[in-house]
């Protein structure tokens, strides 16, 4: 059924069509509009949940692991400082591996203090195990939701998942999209099934214990080929998903017009739409242009984003987020995927967005022209090997 | 480099020890030393590791020590079969223990009555210090003086004569030990690591099989009267309860690190190994009113039957010997008796018991 | 049926953990898992009932248990509880229950705990209380009493130790309204065992809180623990008493009650001076106490008697 939905809405859409059957969640913006959906969804019946009206975010996911460790499908969103102030419960529920799904409306971090979106609170928190997936549109918000369940719950990944919505550009931005028949969602999504991860009263089970020295590395060694094996479960999650509705996915990454380009603009979330309008203009202006869409944060697509770079004489990231005192660190990984392949190809970051500032059309079109002048640097012999590597858009030529 | 490797239990002293034996060491002019516990869950009374490494250039292993040079034991009862797997070639064990040298059977073994030495100056055994004392006699790297300075620099101010005394009484009983067993001929590793300043591989030959390190043989006297070591065979073993039980079944890495949900109430090991005194129960002084069992913090009382009916028993695989039973018996039932003296004991028993068996 | 020692479960789900020798935070996890049966599901905060209880492959519950994040114990067991009554697998005796010490409560805890009233979820929380953080290493919590010498209060020339009072964590729970809370002490451990029963038969939010002394970090001998938790109680410095909120009392503002009103008290110098933390009290500072508790009963005899 087609509708005109905000992000979180359709979001919440979404939820409801995976039946959680325990949701706990604080209310943040620009998350909000996704739990006070929920929350109808649960008083008008149309889903049957158990919502806890927890006191804080910390207790929010602390709600879902302890719902979770008894076999329930468990929901919780947040943003920015509530992610944040919940940080420590993110490694218990990945180093618990119970299948918890968050939406996270990524916003910026203070101070100073600002409520608008960029994406350095999920960025920040990568290594927590959590495999982080991010939305380009409401559509694929939506149906994300769903896909998210199959993805954590399957019994090779058994491991959190969170779903980035960027703060406004898709949370409070409304569009059409079309909302799945429940029928087909409840076949595409059976209910929750850990026969080893949860409490049983017939065969009691010690659950969140602490491993020494001697047996850590063990659990962390299965956490990260765990993680790694969810790679492959994606693709089988959205044939299954296209088969069910009709849409197919691209998998860790979405290469647009890569094939044969010579400058390729790495980014995620909503900021491809954007791109992808600059790359098809420049194609028109005879510029062989690419976007690699990094769908899939963690598991990091090595592969992918090394075959979609692999022939390019130049390319960029374009993040909304920035290691401060390093570099961004969508940057980071993606020059660690490249030298890892033996690639050279040259690079540069591009931070923008911070806060809610807008990311224009030219100043993507000037992150082609860098590339541009790159590659003629390096065609005539003089790469300008001081130029600098990390750009903040919208500062000065310094 | 030296390394000491220190046994202990928590609450015992052994970082301490291991600590000040760092400091006083690294006083030397180009001496550098490491001092670090074994870190864990593990609570007071329980057995615990700490470590010293002393060397002639900055120390950057800061991983526990396997093989020691000196393997100090606080608590004799910590010293079991496999310690000979701890220490280096011409390395010296030093145990708190009254028993003679010759018992052990290993001239590697070098006992100190730690607990009488410092019992006789603090008035209770707290025996860390001793063996800083002992280590300035068996090795060059440490002198008396480093060691007083280094009580004096890290102890608290209200402990330092006493300590300094403590390693006075402790240099001259070590260098008497040491004395006598050169004069025995026994040829220590104790004794040849002194005199040839412990030079690799010096006492290696010393045999280590017939080393004797466990409990007093059958001649020792337990100091129990026959009815109270008659007291220490438990009447039965637990009722088919709901409790969690040792297992030894193999795990398999790829089953259990995938998940952090394991069956409830899997052990692993005993909690014997804390307890330097056993509650011993007085069948006829019971009433059976069963304060003990109720109060116990780690539900070491039971309920048995034998021929004689129901009583009240330990589980001594997991008693940790705080005495709390004791205490709050109100009919003087329960005695704690020192574990040496149980174990001389019941070997005494046994011993009886198989004459009797004999006769008969 | 009123439990005792004689009639309390033989099973054993608390066994074969590391605590100290004498603990007396363990016997009260002990005992209160004995009372509350095989289909409880305990979940514990960082703190030594977890850091002594669950060290793989070492797993002394024998009931199903978890650790929770430190100051998330309410909210997890707030979850557990949602989770198995949403699912329809939640046991008719089954109680989902917290043990967490009194930094895990009264500290990082306290939110939480709040939240998981306020919403009156049906969870027993247990607080063993041994008055300051001991897993670290005895460090001052908001329950560590005045005059108490912890390694972050430490006692000398300068100051005696602790100089705030315990928190009335108590009363602070009473005044959400909760159904049930209790005081109570493992140096009456029957008191204890029947609060826990009661409350196991209480739906909604239910709290007790129990001292549990440590005798490591109180400076006492280990075999006295159950000793000292009966003198406090005798001494007057911890009371024994409920409180039925407005759904069980049925009074609008609820009912506290005395469990135990000694006519007279042992002496507070006594108690203070069987531990360690407390040597470098002065008489005055003694006296202090003794004013105090004095207060506190005449407050406690005039409203809760």
């Amino acid at each position: 059924m087609k509708r005109f939905l905000s992000g979180d809405e359709a979001f919440a859409e979404g939820v409801r069509l995976a039946r959680p059957q325990v949701i706990s969640a604080y209310p943040i913006t620009p998350q909000t509009v996704v739990v006070e959906r929920l929350s109808e969804m649960v008083e008008n019946g149309s889903l049957e949940a158990e919502y806890v009206h927890v006191e804080s975010e910390h207790s929010a996911l602390s709600c879902a692991i302890g719902a979770s460790a008894t076999g329930a499908r468990t929901f919780t969103a947040t943003s920015s400082q509530g992610l944040l102030y919940m940080a420590e419960c993110l490694t218990y529920a990945a180093g618990g591996r119970f299948p918890i799904v968050m939406m996270n409306a990524t916003r910026a971090t203070a101070l100073p203090w600002n409520i608008y979106g960029d994406q350095r609170d999920s960025l920040s928190l990568l290594d927590h195990g959590w495999i982080q997936v991010y939305a380009q549109d409401n559509q694929e918000a939506l149906d994300l939701a769903l896909m998210a369940y199959a993805l954590a719950e399957d019994p090779r990944v058994s491991t959190p998942v969170m779903v980035n919505l960027d703060g406004f550009t898709i949370t409070h931005t409304y569009e059409n999209v079309d909302v799945p028949d429940p029928a087909a969602a409840d076949a595409f999504l059976p209910p929750y099934d850990a026969p080893n991860n949860r409490f049983d009263f017939d065969r009691p089970v010690n659950i969140g214990y602490s491993a020494g020295p001697e047996f850590n590395r063990y659990y962390k060694y299965w956490e990260h080929r765990d993680m790694l094996a969810a790679a492959s479960v994606v693709d089988e999650v959205e044939s299954r998903f296209a088969a069910a509705f009709g849409r197919q996915y691209p998998g860790l990454v979405e290469a647009y017009r890569c094939d044969d380009a010579d400058f390729v603009v790495v980014t995620l979330g909503a900021a491809a739409g954007l791109v992808r309008g600059v790359v098809d203009a420049l194609r028109e202006e005879g510029v062989r242009a690419g976007m690699a869409r990094i769908r899939y944060m963690r598991p990091f697509p090595t592969q992918q984003l090394v075959a979609a770079l692999a022939n390019a004489k130049a390319a960029a990231v374009i993040e909304q987020d920035i290691s401060f005192g390093a570099e961004g660190t969508v940057f980071t990984n993606v020059n660690s995927a490249l030298h890892q392949a033996g690639c050279t190809t040259p690079t540069f970051d591009f931070i923008g967005g911070l806060g809610g500032d807008d990311i224009t059309q030219s100043q993507v079109r000037g992150v082609f022209a860098t590339l541009e002048q790159a590659a003629r640097d390096a065609e005539a012999g003089t790469p300008a090997a001081s130029a600098p590597r990390v750009i903040f858009l919208g500062i000065g030529e310094d | 480099m030296i390394e000491v490797l220190w046994h202990g239990r928590g609450g015992q002293g052994a970082f301490t020890a291991a600590r000040l034996l760092g400091a006083a060491a690294s006083l030397a002019e180009g001496t550098y030393a490491l001092a670090f516990p074994s870190f864990g869950p593990e609570r007071r009374g329980a057995p615990m590791r700490a470590f010293t490494k002393i060397d002639a250039a900055p120390i950057g292993d800061r991983s526990a020590v396997e093989q020691a040079d000196y393997v100090v034991y606080l608590d004799e009862t910590l010293l079991v079969p496999g310690w000979e797997k701890e220490l280096k070639p011409g390395g010296v064990v030093l145990v708190n223990s009254t028993r003679d040298a010759s018992s052990f059977r290993d001239g590697r073994i070098m006992p100190i009555d730690a607990d009488g030495i410092s019992s006789a100056v603090l008035g209770r055994p707290i025996p860390n210090t001793v063996f800083l004392g002992a280590l300035c006699v068996l090795d060059n790297a440490l002198t008396r003086e480093n060691v007083e300075e280094a009580i004096r620099g890290y102890m608290p101010a209200k402990l330092h004569a006493k300590n300094v005394a403590i390693v006075a009484a402790a240099v001259e009983a070590a260098t008497a030990a040491l004395q006598a067993s050169q004069a025995s001929g026994s040829g220590t590793a104790a004794g040849d690591a002194a005199a040839a300043d412990a030079a690799p591989g010096t006492a290696a030959a010393v045999g280590a099989a017939s080393a004797e390190v466990a409990a007093p043989s059958a001649g020792a006297a337990s100091g129990l009267a026959p009815d109270v070591a008659r007291r220490l065979v438990q009447p039965g073993p637990r009722p088919d309860v709901r409790i969690p039980a040792l297992c030894d079944e193999a795990l398999d890495p790829a089953v259990f690190a995938r998940t952090t949900c394991f069956r409830a109430g899997h052990l692993v090991a005993k909690n014997a190994g804390w307890r330097n005194l056993r509650p011993v129960i007085d069948r006829d002084a019971c009433t059976m009113c069963l304060q003990c069992e109720f109060h116990c913090p780690d539900g070491a009382i039971y309920r048995a039957s034998d021929g004689a009916g129901q009583a009240v028993a330990i589980d001594l695989d997991f008693c940790k010997g705080c005495g709390v039973c004791a205490k709050v018996c109100r009919f003087g039932a329960i005695d704690m008796v020192s574990e040496q003296a149980a174990a001389s004991a019941l070997a005494s028993l046994a011993a009886l018991d198989e004459k009797e068996a004999c006769v008969r | 049926m009123a439990l005792n020692a004689k009639t309390i479960s033989q099973d054993e789900f608390f066994f074969g953990h590391k605590a100290c020798a004498g603990c007396g935070g363990s016997l009260a996890v002990r005992a209160a898992l004995k009372v509350l049966g095989p289909y409880a599901v305990a979940a514990l905060p960082a703190g030594c009932m977890s850091a002594v209880g669950f060290n793989f492959p070492q797993l002394s519950f024998a009931n199903n248990a978890m650790i929770t994040p430190f100051a998330a114990t309410a909210a997890v067991l707030s979850g557990i509880e949602a989770g198995l009554r949403v699912q329809g697998k939640k046991p008719d005796d089954c109680t989902v229950v917290g043990f967490a010490g009194d930094g895990g409560t009264a500290d990082i805890g306290l939110q939480a705990l709040s939240g998981a009233i306020d919403r009156n979820d049906d969870v027993l929380y247990i607080c063993y209380d041994n008055e300051a953080y001991m897993n670290t290493g005895i460090q001052k919590s908001s329950l560590t009493p005045f005059g108490a010498s912890t390694t972050t209060t430490p006692a000398g020339a300068n100051v005696h130790g602790c100089l705030t009072q315990k928190k009335s964590l108590f009363e602070i729970v009473a005044a959400h309204g909760i159904p049930y809370a209790a005081t109570a002490s493992v140096g009456y451990l029957s008191d204890f065992v029947r609060k826990v029963e009661r409350a196991r038969d209480i739906r909604g939010t239910r709290y007790i809180h129990v001292i549990a002394p440590c005798p490591t970090g109180w400076g006492c001998p280990v075999d006295s623990m159950v000793d000292v938790a009966r003198d406090i109680v005798d001494c007057g410095l911890w009371y024994l008493a409920e409180y039925e909120g407005p759904s069980v009392s049925g009074l609008p503002r609820g009912r506290f009650t005395l469990s135990r009103n000694p006519k007279t008290f042992t002496s507070v110098a006594d108690y203070l001076h069987s531990q360690g933390r407390f040597k470098a009290l002065s008489d005055e500072e003694i006296a202090q106490i003794e004013a105090a508790r004095d207060e506190t009963w005449t407050y406690l005899r005039e409203h809760w008697a």
